[in-house]
């Protein structure tokens, strides 16, 4: 799992079947300092966010765990949002 | 899942019997962020895409084998959406 800042959207047509109903984000990986990175990737959003918020994104088979992706043939998912992170007794609000 | 551009096909004759089904496309991942960035990727094809066109590719083996219907498929990554719009906020 990984954390990644939200920043922004896909669109996609003539797609696999079971792809149709979900919603595609485009995922900025954070650094462990909560700095953006270079590297993206694209995942399912499985709890409903938004632009900008900073999220969880499992890759892999656990990918399909969740009751939303179980037949998706997805390698990453949003698994959950992020309010505040703690690093080196320092509090930083992502919010 | 990442998005990629199809560069081309590849074309096998000898292949083991479980994909001998498969179409092989060649393509070329694309970074929104960083346009410098780019590896060469040989996927399956699920939905029928031509050269040129921009698509999302899924990189898991699971998931090619749900798609082809074929357990343990020896593949690896598979084009699963044509890509129309890439919004960047």
């Amino acid at each position: 799992m990984k954390l990644a800042r939200v920043v922004g959207n896909l669109v996609t047509v003539a797609k696999v079947d079971s792809l149709i109903p979900v919603k595609l984000y485009i995922l900025q990986v954070l650094k462990k300092d909560f700095k953006p990175s270079d590297n993206y990737i694209i995942a399912i959003d499985t709890i409903g966010t938004a632009i900008n918020d900073v999220v969880i994104y499992n890759t892999g088979s656990g990918a399909r765990m969740t009751e939303l992706t179980s037949n998706i043939p997805t390698d990453a998912s949003i698994i959950a949002r992020v309010d505040e992170g703690l690093l080196n007794y320092l509090v930083y609000d992502l919010k | 899942m990442l998005i990629a551009d199809v560069i081309g096909t590849a074309v096998s004759t000898i292949r083991i019997e479980k994909i001998s089904k498969a179409k092989l496309k060649v393509v070329k991942t694309i970074n929104p962020l960083n346009p410098k960035d780019g590896k060469i990727f040989i996927v399956e094809d699920a939905i029928g895409v031509g050269t040129g066109e921009r698509v999302l590719i899924s990189d898991d083996d699971e998931a090619v084998s749900s798609i082809l219907n074929i357990p343990k498929v020896p593949m690896r990554a598979s084009i699963i959406a044509r890509v129309e719009k890439i919004n960047l906020f």
